[in-house]
């Protein structure tokens, strides 16, 4: 019981704490730093601080040009952005910090990767199952209607069938 | 008769899906920031530098911030109709002066009167973006716990204040 009010308490507390959300408290030599690396595609100071960024480029909306990815946009507010994301990769963040702080601003909308959600993964599985389940069903019911038609030939109808039968193959040959 | 009805009706629940798709505006995306709180902040006045201002301006009122700046053709469209707003008594109108310099802003005020009760400068964007700001004009309406209720992108005209703001104003104010 005490626990459970600590944990409610504990996370009560984390909630009220300020958003920082996208700003970033930089020196100005680090804004220098990212002003250089984005307006004149410089480098980030070793390949794991680049990869981490251009992880995050890739999968950024530009949020303004709907279509673009923050790595290939020229808007204005993408450069912006980039200059963000990039004082953020130089504070050593995560590629999953980086697009949580960029989600808690812009909401999901801004990453190319739909977070999961009931309605959008599993209702299309759902139909298909639904489907599936129909089509059987329909399967069986025509077979059984089949099968009945084959017993439902009784032995004058089966002896009139074998005449038929032979009288078209003797007006072939 | 059903094999006829049945198709029919999911291929016109498929169309409404389409028509749903290509009418609803991609532009306006909803804020993420509805219902949370705004996101703080600690920035220098645009009219006086020596003078900070924080996020603690929206608490115990309802706010209406506008996110405006000198180079944006729609903000000079919406000016005047923010100069009436501003003789209300209800709610009080901060500015967020968004990627502008601090002379050309305040060569705009001169011109053309000055609505807000103070003004966050904002010269790299920074503030903006935590806001998630697309463009100028924006404007957000905070109510007295500091928390976001919604965002309003491009100028407000007077239809969009008499029937989304105004109501939403009235309701917070309760």
């Amino acid at each position: 019981m005490m626990q459970k009010y600590l944990l409610t308490i504990a996370s009560l507390l984390l909630l009220s704490l300020p958003v920082y959300a996208v700003q970033e408290k930089a020196t100005p030599a680090q804004k220098q730093q990212c002003n250089t690396i984005v307006n004149e595609a410089g480098n980030m100071p070793n390949s794991q601080l680049d990869e981490t960024y251009h992880k995050v480029l890739r999968v950024a909306r530009c949020v303004k040009c709907a279509n673009e990815s923050l790595e290939s946009s020229r808007a204005g507010l993408a450069n912006d952005l980039r200059k963000v994301i990039c004082l953020k990769v130089l504070h050593k963040k995560s590629v999953k910090q980086i697009k949580s702080d960029l989600v808690e601003s812009y909401g999901p909308y801004i990453l190319y990767e739909p977070p999961f959600s009931i309605g959008l993964w599993l209702v299309p599985i759902f139909i298909f199952i639904v489907a599936v389940i129909l089509l059987v069903l329909n399967i069986r019911k025509n077979n059984a209607i089949h099968s009945n038609d084959d017993k439902s030939l009784d032995e004058a109808e089966n002896a009139r069938l074998e005449q038929l039968l032979k009288k078209s193959d003797e007006e072939k040959s | 008769m059903m094999r006829f009805i049945a198709p029919l009706l999911v291929f016109a629940a498929f169309c409404s899906l389409l028509i749903l798709g290509l009418i609803t505006d991609t532009h306006t995306v909803k804020s993420a920031l509805t219902h949370k709180s705004a996101p703080a902040f600690d920035a220098p006045r645009l009219l006086d530098k020596n003078q900070q201002i924080t996020s603690n301006i929206f608490e115990g009122k309802i706010s209406v911030l506008n996110v405006w700046a000198s180079w944006c053709p729609t903000c000079y469209q919406e000016h005047p109709f923010l100069m009436e707003l501003a003789k209300k008594k209800n709610i009080t109108l901060y500015g967020l002066n968004y990627k502008d310099t601090r002379y050309a802003a305040k060569k705009t005020l001169q011109k053309l009167g000055n609505p807000y009760k103070s003004i966050i400068y904002d010269p790299d964007g920074t503030i903006g973006l935590t806001y998630g700001v697309t463009g100028t004009p924006e404007t957000f309406i905070i109510d007295r716990k500091g928390i976001v209720r919604y965002k309003h992108t491009s100028a407000i005209t007077k239809d969009i204040w008499k029937n989304k703001l105004l109501p939403l104003i009235n309701e917070l104010s309760k």
